[in-house]
């Protein structure tokens, strides 16, 4: 069923016939990307399964512009969120990459937002049957075994939260 | 596609929480040559003050309830089309046991329910998931309803 499209299976919205939805919390770190391969590789049910790339873009720390500890210079301003925009394309182009590559079903997903209750928020909206996320991703803070967005989520999160380790 | 052959490692207890991960794990997850790993903590007593008599009772209850936790478990295997279902009792705690079950197997996957037979309901997390999630050295998936 999948051999047929080369092309991106983007944005054909949620719940598509009876497959179920599955996602796979995805911010581009190795974390991720080995989330996603050993789903693919042990968990992904390719006649059930509609994989839901999500990616979370943390917006806000761009709004620490204009406030007492950056100036507000328009252009500073501009460019730093044609910066985010230009990521955030490279990330989606990304993530595209991985279902092509494999050819399973799926979207891509990218959101603006907090990632952890987002993450859990979409999917709900997506009536997802489990999400996949890693220990942690890009952080910078080592010292916990489960990153922010990952025990945001397994403590809240509605369906069941399967956490990536090897 | 993987070759076959993975190991499952699913913590069980009395609960409605423990059937439902199962449940879970069946509808969702199973691979027709999945070995299953359940595994069990029965409620320790303290035996040190306790008379020959009681102490013969409280084993003989501790091994009833056992049985009949094995009892219901074999039936879902059998129910579910599993060919191996091994059914593993340790001593100490849950989470303890779960880990070392998984690290000794080599287990591709931990399934434990979000809660058991705690008393705590505030929490989201029972303090079972929350240690296996913290400790274990494989994939965890954490059902929840």
């Amino acid at each position: 069923m999948n051999s047929e499209s080369e092309c991106v299976m983007a944005n054909i919205g949620p719940n598509i016939g009876e497959r179920r939805n599955v996602i796979i919390a995805m911010d581009g770190s190795d974390y991720a990307e080995g989330a996603f391969k050993w789903y693919m590789d042990h968990v992904h049910r390719a006649d059930e399964d509609h994989a839901i790339l999500l990616n979370v873009t943390d917006h806000r720390h761009s709004l620490t512009h204009g406030s007492a500890w950056m100036t507000a210079d328009p252009k500073l301003v501009e460019h730093a969120v044609h910066e985010e925009e230009k990521k955030a394309r490279e990330m989606e182009k990304k993530l595209e990459g991985y279902l092509i590559e494999t050819g399973i079903e799926g979207q891509v997903v990218m959101v603006k937002g907090d990632p952890g209750p987002t993450v859990t928020k979409v999917a709900e909206e997506y009536n997802a049957a489990y999400i996949v996320t890693g220990t942690r991703g890009h952080g910078k803070i080592r010292r916990t075994i489960l990153g922010s967005v990952s025990d945001y989520v397994v403590h809240h999160s509605a369906v069941p939260v399967l956490i990536y380790r090897q | 596609m993987a070759q076959g052959g993975r190991k499952i490692v699913i913590g069980v207890d009395e609960s409605e929480f423990s059937e439902q991960a199962f449940n879970f794990y069946v509808e969702n997850f199973l691979r027709e040559d999945d070995t299953l790993f359940l595994v069990h903590t029965p409620e320790r007593y303290n035996f040190v003050d306790a008379s020959p008599a009681v102490l013969h009772e409280l084993l003989d209850e501790i091994n009833k309830k056992v049985r009949a936790l094995e009892n219901k478990y074999q039936e879902k295997i059998k129910a579910a089309g599993i060919k191996l279902g091994k059914f593993v009792t340790k001593q100490g705690g849950p989470g303890e046991a779960i880990v070392a079950v998984a690290d000794k197997e080599k287990a591709n996957m931990i399934v434990t329910g979000c809660r058991g037979m705690g008393k705590i309901r505030r929490t989201f997390l029972g303090s079972v998931s929350d240690y296996v999630i913290h400790h274990a050295h494989c994939p965890v998936l954490v059902c929840r309803k």
